[in-house]
């Protein structure tokens, strides 16, 4: 005959399980790892149809553990139609803890309690029982784990005849006599894992009752049937708990119990019609022969059998389970994939071409981290550009926190902390995931000569700021001076960088792109070639403290205008990256003062735009009138910032070049031929016979 | 489609006749409430996902005779029908979570019973949505369950009222009482839904 063989128990977790048991070891049991009361909770099993085959297919018969699992019992809620099942739960400190457990001991113990349970209160409701060991590693989001659902094995093993095997239940009783069972079954306080079944022939009608009452139920009973909740759905395999209560019904009532009817009883919920019963039925019977020279003495049968019941992993082996949850409960991850998909809502509606790697994969360098600078990191962060470095020379103070938005009173005190640090510090706070650092340092000037004794100093800021330069694709100008731009607009035009420069008067701003240097085959079609910052200018960048104009005095402006510069120049930087043509894309010819360009332009055909449309090389905004203009600055072949006596001075001289500049009045003037062109324009003006009285 | 009156009405409806189905209420605010019920699904096809191997975990292998083969591993997901203000009609969303508690991935969750197979052929997927060609919307997403604020998965509403308004229109007239007609309603809208997704029987 066949062996009778059960199907385990599977271990089924609800997400909840490890939030709730996060908390736990994170507030309640810290370094705790003493054994706790857990609950777990079963039902009967379940099957599915595949669609494609038509065939049930059995479902794991499930021990389910959620959130309410380390509730007490009393508040410890199953849904309907479930067994409670008590269990131990230990949790180790560290992953070497739980690997050199002594597992055995662990679960022999819970074996042990099974079994005195079974010996001592001579009660049913301590058959079922589990063991879980964890170890959480709390940083990675993932839960090592391992059940054990104790069961006992039989010895002789328990057998079916092979002929009959496990049938359907109505194959033994009647449609009626099962929605008996179901009926009685419900009628119960709750519902009961175990219980007999007894026919009363006469009447063919059926009453059950709990297993406790084995030996007064079934007395000159016909076909005593033992029946239980069966959480297997397989039709030729009871499932677990049916092992103990077997060693339960052997331990105790050995004389009647060698050839057992069984119920596996799946039918929690009435089938909708007769042939619909899903619970099994089988006669199993065990040898109790085997041994007949030995006659069974009440301490062979106390000595409790060995029991196993270790689950399995996801590869069959025993060994524990592993939960990553990193993937979705990992903050920073959701973080960022919340901005991306953000983002991304723009594509699905307005720009379906918009491509957000481009920008989110444009490194950018902000040379200062004030008002303009905290402003533009933001806008960035929100376009998902996940890599921005700060450069700044100075401490937070206490003006900047009201109108600096990374900046707080605290962060002023105690001489204030440095600017580029904090801010970036202040950008990981924000969004954990983005790639802020912040750099202390401090430009050198034209104009502001440097002594001898901090040439060394000076030369490595450059030599840092030659090295940020390297590393990035954008950099945007926000300083408060104007002669601290000189050298980045040498260094963005000598490494073609994209250089997004901002400036801020009392109500006036000026967002500008500097023109890459210029290509060959562009300067033969005739185009024109976009300046600089410096283009427009006939006086090399120097002490600004005398020489002011509109766009470069700082600090006093109206609050909003920073952050509408901040934007344009954050806005016209994506516009760059996401046309066709990046750096090289043709600006539109400029607006006059009242609005107006030429024609094409009233009729929106400009050639040039990207999916974000125009890219404007200036805008100038004027908050007195609420208005924007966009303007066109040609290169300038004298320009002190980028032509090419310039550029290809720095490239072969470098820091000896750039000292130069720091330190000698007039040198870029006569590296330029600036010089030349303001005797030349001198001269003219001299030479012009001003007719001053009529103007009179 | 629904008021959010009519929305509460036409679930109760629906829950008092599918009994699979049960009505929530937020537990301070009224007008948030929601259906929910809980199904089993499984893989199509196996799920990639092995247990990291831990050294040490040694030999409790004793070969017992008397132990089955385990059944079909298990996957549980969390369904609820919540109403969309913005749209003003029933939104599905959903969890799917193996018998670990890791919830499933977007590419998981396609290999699963939930949908019916084929359900997104010639869909662009990405790590967080399902789109169709051409179209604006994302035809799944993830956002937060609006009442329970916890992570899901959900069908987006957008295109659901010309979907039922097509359906209903052929039903106009038959029917007089209010409640029959909410009720009918989300049946319809079920109806829909199930184009894409495995309902079951209720």
């Amino acid at each position: 005959m066949p062996v009778v063989q059960f199907s385990p128990f599977s271990s089924l977790v609800h997400p909840s399980f490890w939030h709730k048991l996060t908390g736990l070891k994170v507030d309640v049991l810290k370094l705790d790892d003493a054994p706790l009361p857990i609950h777990a909770s079963y039902s009967a099993g379940r099957s599915i149809r595949d669609r494609e085959t038509g065939h049930d297919l059995a479902l794991a018969a499930s021990v389910s553990v959620a959130e309410e699992s380390f509730e007490s019992e009393a508040h410890y809620s199953p849904p309907s139609g479930s067994i409670v099942v008590k269990g131990t739960f230990k949790n180790f400190n560290t992953i070497e803890d739980f690997k050199t457990a002594d597992k055995s001991a662990l679960f022999n113990e819970e074996a042990q309690k099974i079994w005195e349970g079974i010996l001592a209160t001579r009660s049913t409701a301590l058959l079922t029982r589990f063991l879980l060991i964890t170890f959480a590693d709390l940083k990675k989001y993932k839960y090592f784990y391992w059940f054990a659902f104790p069961a006992f094995v039989a010895k002789p093993a328990w057998e079916i005849d092979d002929i009959e095997g496990w049938k359907g239940a109505s194959v033994e009783f009647s449609h009626s006599q099962l929605t008996s069972i179901h009926s009685q079954l419900r009628d119960q306080t709750s519902l009961l894992p175990f219980f007999l079944v007894k026919l009363d022939s006469a009447s063919q009608s059926i009453t059950i009752s709990p297993v406790e009452e084995f030996s007064t139920f079934f007395l000159q009973a016909e076909s005593p049937t033992i029946a239980f909740v069966d959480p297997s759905a397989n039709p030729h395999n009871p499932g677990w708990p049916l092992r103990n209560l077997l060693a339960y019904l052997r331990a105790l009532y050995p004389d009647t119990t060698t050839s057992l009817r069984i119920l596996c009883w799946r039918d929690i919920d009435l089938p909708a019609d007769d042939s619909g019963w899903k619970s099994r039925f089988g006669t199993i019977h065990t040898r109790s022969d085997v041994d007949p020279i030995n006659i069974r003495s009440d301490t062979q049968l106390k000595l409790r059998p060995s029991a196993v019941g270790w689950e399995k992993n996801t590869q069959g082996k025993l060994a524990p389970r592993v939960a990553d949850l990193a993937p979705m409960m990992d903050p920073k991850r959701l973080a960022n994939q919340a901005v991306d998909l953000n983002l991304k809502l723009m594509r699905w509606r307005i720009l379906p071409s918009l491509d957000l790697d481009k920008i989110s994969s444009t490194r950018c360098l902000l040379l200062g981290a004030g008002t303009l600078g905290c402003y533009v990191a933001r806008i960035l962060m929100a376009w998902g550009v996940r890599t921005i470095t700060f450069v700044d020379s100075a401490r937070v103070s206490f003006s900047n926190p009201v109108r600096q938005p990374l900046f707080e009173f605290e962060d002023c005190l105690g001489g204030g902390k440095l600017k580029a640090e904090c801010a970036a510090e202040r950008l990981r706070r924000i969004f954990p995931d983005i790639n802020a650092t912040g750099h202390t340092l401090s430009i050198p000037m034209p104009g502001h000569p440097i002594s001898a004794t901090s040439i060394s100093q000076s030369k490595s800021d450059v030599e840092k700021l030659e090295h940020l330069f390297d590393t990035h694709d954008a950099v945007f100008l926000l300083m408060d001076s104007r002669e601290s731009r000189w050298l980045p607009t040498v260094l963005g035009a000598a490494k073609n960088k994209i250089v997004i420069n901002a400036a801020l008067g009392f109500d006036t701003f000026l967002v500008m792109r500097h023109g890459p240097r210029t290509r060959v085959e562009e300067e033969k079609e005739g185009k024109i070639s976009l300046g600089c910052y410096y283009c427009n200018d006939i006086v090399a960048p120097k002490d600004s403290l005398t020489d002011r104009t509109l766009d470069q005095m700082c600090t006093v402006t109206r609050p909003g205008l920073a952050p509408m510069a901040a934007s344009a120049a954050v806005e016209l930087l994506v516009s760059v990256v996401q046309h066709p043509e990046g750096v090289f894309a043709v600006a539109p010819p400029p607006e006059t003062r009242h609005g107006q360009t030429d024609q094409n332009q009233e009729a929106g055909e400009w050639e040039g735009e990207s999916v974000l449309g125009i890219v404007p090389h200036q805008v100038r905004g004027y908050l007195g009138q609420f208005r924007n203009i966009r303007l066109v600055g040609a290169k300038f072949s004298k320009c002190t910032g980028c032509s090419d006596a310039v550029i290809d001075t720095y490239n072969r001289e470098g820091f000896e070049m750039l000292l130069k500049t720091f330190n000698e009045d007039q040198y870029l003037e006569k590296l330029t031929g600036l010089d030349k062109l303001y005797e030349e324009s001198e001269a003219e003006i001299q030479g012009v016979d001003w007719d001053e009285e009529d103007e009179a | 489609m629904f008021s959010r009156s009519q929305f509460d009405t036409a679930c109760k409806a629906y829950v008092s006749k599918h009994n699979k189905w049960t009505w929530h209420e937020h537990s301070t605010f009224p007008g948030f409430g929601y259906m929910s019920r809980t199904t089993i699904q499984t893989m199509r096809s196996p799920i990639n996902c092995l247990d990291e191997q831990l050294e040490g975990s040694s030999a409790l292998d004793n070969i017992d005779e008397a132990t089955a083969p385990i059944g079909i591993d298990v996957l549980t997901s969390q369904q609820y029908v919540i109403f969309s203000a913005t749209f003003q009609v029933p939104t599905f969303y959903f969890t799917v979570h193996d018998a670990k508690g890791v919830p499933l991935s977007l590419y998981d969750i396609l290999r699963s019973t939930l949908f019916r197979r084929f359900a997104f052929t010639g869909v662009e997927r990405s790590n967080h949505a399902l789109t169709l060609p051409g179209s604006s919307f994302p035809l799944l997403s993830q956002g937060d369950h609006p009442t329970l604020g916890t992570p899901c998965w959900y069908l987006h509403p957008c295109a659901t009222a010309k979907a039922v308004g097509e359906l209903m229109a052929e039903q106009q007239g038959k029917m007089e009482e209010e409640e029959e007609i909410l009720l009918k309603t989300l049946e319809t809208w079920v109806l829909v839904v199930r184009q894409v997704v495995d309902w079951g029987r209720e």
